[in-house]
């Protein structure tokens, strides 16, 4: 009698099936792709200074790693099981004493592996190509996590109230380079009446019972965020902090929103940041092979990556589509509204209303569109935002990505995975494989 | 018909479908088959007369429209039913990319071989089909009777009680055949049961002990193939002797009452020529 061994080891067999015969279409040339893209954005993105072009830089290479992973996620899911059909391999697989759940399940795990694998391999190739490029470890900042310290609630300071004190615990490793950077986004309000360009501020540091560290003067942009590297020499880590911002003259006061200020953590290298990144696209990649192989067990090769790349441009553009589908329900409220006063202030004032309200806004929605805009909305309210995965801005503007993003980033690709195995189980359960 | 039968199909029905549900072509109407354990089976018949449909709904590859198959008592789409199976598909399409040693270990993984024994196990199969030599060589690289004979190798991985063989040795050379029917006589020796469908029907009678005739999709005959084979009235002799001994021979069967319907120098079968010739020997074929 043949022993029948657990789900899972078939489950795993099949994975490692769809792994080695994605690896079979050679699609690992894409690492030497990313390592060339590394090294043409280090050596001729363009920017202002060095930090500007690394921040361009990781912003491109990042994003041509994460594009290139989710191909090899999305293209060989789709095409392994139609080409099984077609050679005639799935006979023998689908006649073996495997369950189609696992058959599914297990390309899911295989090509979704396989993705980040490959996004592995690209992001490596590509932050190696930037260091042969010029745009190094040596040649950047290191990224570093940042922490907010304040304020509570909204303050100002302004010429009646000059000075601001926030209090906050250093955070670990934030004393690294006997620096502190700390990143202020401060509005502008204007006091005098004069219009200047730019202004500056004076930011401080103490703690109790030593002397206050150097201020420094911070110039700054009405409207821009703004970097501060302060001299921390003589802190202590371990005791309570106090950052000063103080504003002598000028014609603007300052407005400093809950939780705009932050302060730098402990630095962490570039390489470890891309893959902390890389990390959190990894449910999105399974996320793609799960609906490519539910889409693959439907249809054939082509249908099943025409679905799959169409379903991830309209992933890639769900705020397009939100605010498309916002703006026409806003316009239906305005139109219900016009016409609600119509019945209250009399036929002719409220046509006229109406007129005006048309002039501004456009003409009546349709029912169809409202109803489409309804439904759009209600589907995008069950699919994950890009930005959960994509960590692409965090790389570019030089800051840690958290490892918290992971968890997240799993929790919100985890159900859309399942739900994808479990269609496409359904359907190649229904799924006849039929003489040719 | 018994429900203890290792393949049972009752009122088997099946009729093809476009991409809007509107039937083509009903491929089965009504078969009822049994195959009892220890038992080889064949089923036999022209082109499109069913029986590559009835093997795949007993894989569980294909819904029947109507009946019943039962594998070991079990619906075909119970992994637990065809985990007692191996499968010979008609054309052997395995993973190009793999290596023989390789595809043999995804299906002993498949078929829950535990892991110690699955090396061991790919090894003896390769060297009982003879492609022990080509343990890394990738299936995309060997040729068509190669193929075959690693084809029935993954048939056999799983050690099953029922082979199920769909054209076995179409595309195979006479010494190949040879090897191949006989691990299907020493399956069937060990208690095995066989179920196999095949054109060449010199190959059936050396493996099958029953059969069933389709045609259009029933059951035309059904019973012991030497039964079926057997011509009512006729006897065959083959006498040593020259053309001298024809008259000796036509006059010692008046006596009895009988006729020489047909007589005329033995001859052996141009595969028997091609046997003779290619076979060293040692009783090995030339690779």
């Amino acid at each position: 009698m043949t022993r029948v061994a657990a789900g899972p080891a078939r489950l795993l067999a099949v994975a490692e099936l769809r792994v080695r015969q994605a690896h079979a279409a050679r699609l690992g040339w894409l690492v030497l792709l990313a390592f060339a893209v590394g090294f043409g954005a280090a050596r001729w993105t363009p920017g202002t200074d060095a930090a500007a072009r690394a921040a361009a830089a990781d912003r491109i290479v990042f994003g041509a790693c994460a594009a290139l992973a989710v191909l090899v996620a999305a293209v060989p899911a789709a095409t392994a099981l139609p080409l099984d059909v077609r050679g005639g391999a799935a006979r023998a697989l689908l006649a073996a004493p495997v369950s189609r759940l696992a058959v599914v399940a297990g390309g899911v795990l295989g090509h979704g592996v396989y993705a980040a694998l490959v996004l592995v391999g690209c992001v490596g190739a590509a932050v190696l190509g930037q260091e042969v490029g010029g745009l190094g470890t040596r040649a950047r900042e290191a990224p570093r996590g940042f922490v907010v310290v304040g304020p509570a609630a909204a303050a100002a300071v302004t010429r009646a109230e000059p000075e601001l004190d926030i209090a906050f615990e250093l955070p670990a490793g934030a004393l690294a380079t006997g620096q502190l950077d700390v990143r202020l986004r401060p509005q502008a309000v204007n006091e005098g009446g004069e219009l200047e360009r730019t202004s500056e501020f004076r930011v401080t540091l103490q703690q109790p019972r030593r002397p206050p560290e150097a201020d420094v003067v911070v110039p700054f942009t009405p409207g821009r965020p703004v970097r501060a590297r302060l001299p921390a020499g003589g802190l202590d880590h371990r005791l309570p902090t106090t950052l000063t911002v103080h504003r002598p003259e000028g014609a603007w006061g300052l407005r400093f929103d809950a939780a705009s200020i932050e302060v730098a953590g402990a630095p962490r290298l570039h390489l470890a940041n891309c893959l902390t990144a890389a990390a959190c696209l990894v449910p999105l990649l399974f996320l793609v092979a799960a609906g490519a192989g539910a889409a693959s067990t439907r249809f054939g090769t082509p249908t099943a990556v025409g679905v799959v790349l169409a379903a991830l441009v309209l992933f890639t553009g769900q705020d397009v589509l939100r605010d498309a589908s916002e703006y026409v329900l806003r316009r239906d409220a305005r139109s219900q509204a016009a016409h609600a006063a119509a019945h209250e202030h009399g036929e002719e004032d409220a046509q006229e209303d109406a007129h005006e309200d048309d002039h501004d806004h456009g003409a009546d929605v349709s029912l169809l569109q409202v109803g489409l805009a309804r439904g759009a909305l209600a589907v995008l309210a069950a699919v994950p935002p890009l930005d959960v995965f994509d960590r692409g801005a965090e790389i570019g503007a030089g800051r840690v990505v958290a490892r918290g993003a992971l968890g997240r980033a799993a929790v919100a690709g985890a159900p859309g995975v399942a739900l994808f195995v479990l269609l496409g189980w359904g359907l190649l359960a229904r799924r006849e494989i039929v003489p040719r | 018909m018994s429900d203890a039968a290792v393949v049972l199909c009752r009122g088997l029905t099946k009729t093809y479908r476009d991409f809007w549900g509107r039937a083509t072509f009903p491929a089965l109407r009504g078969i009822d088959v049994a195959v009892r354990r220890g038992e080889s089976f064949a089923l036999l018949g022209p082109n499109g007369s069913g029986k590559t449909t009835t093997l795949r709904i007993l894989l569980g590859l294909l819904r029947p429209t109507a009946g019943e198959a039962r594998l070991f008592g079990l619906p075909p789409t119970e992994p637990a039913a065809r985990a007692r199976v191996g499968f010979l598909p008609e054309e052997s399409a395995l993973h190009g990319f793999l290596t023989c040693a390789e595809t043999l270990d995804l299906h002993a993984r498949l078929h829950g071989v535990p892991r110690g024994e699955r090396r061991a196990r790919a090894a003896e199969l390769l060297a009982r089909v003879r492609l022990d030599d080509a343990a890394k060589k990738r299936v995309h690289e060997l040729s068509h009777g190669m193929r075959r004979r690693l084809a029935l190798a993954v048939a056999l991985v799983g050690r099953p009680e029922l082979l199920v063989l769909d054209e076995p040795t179409a595309g195979m050379d006479p010494l190949v055949r040879e090897e191949i029917l006989a691990l299907f006589r020493e399956h069937v020796t060990r208690g095995g049961t066989l179920l196999v469908t095949s054109h060449l029907l010199g190959d059936i009678r050396g493996i099958a002990s029953r059969a069933a005739l389709l045609a259009n999709g029933v059951v035309a005959r059904e019973g012991d193939l030497g039964e079926m084979l057997r011509r009512e009235g006729l006897r065959r002799y083959v006498v040593r002797g020259g053309a001298e001994a024809d008259a000796a021979v036509a006059q010692a069967v008046q006596r009895v009452g009988g006729e020489v319907v047909e007589s005329g120098p033995a001859r052996m079968g141009i595969e028997e020529l091609f046997l003779d010739t290619y076979r060293t020997p040692g009783g090995g074929a030339p690779s």
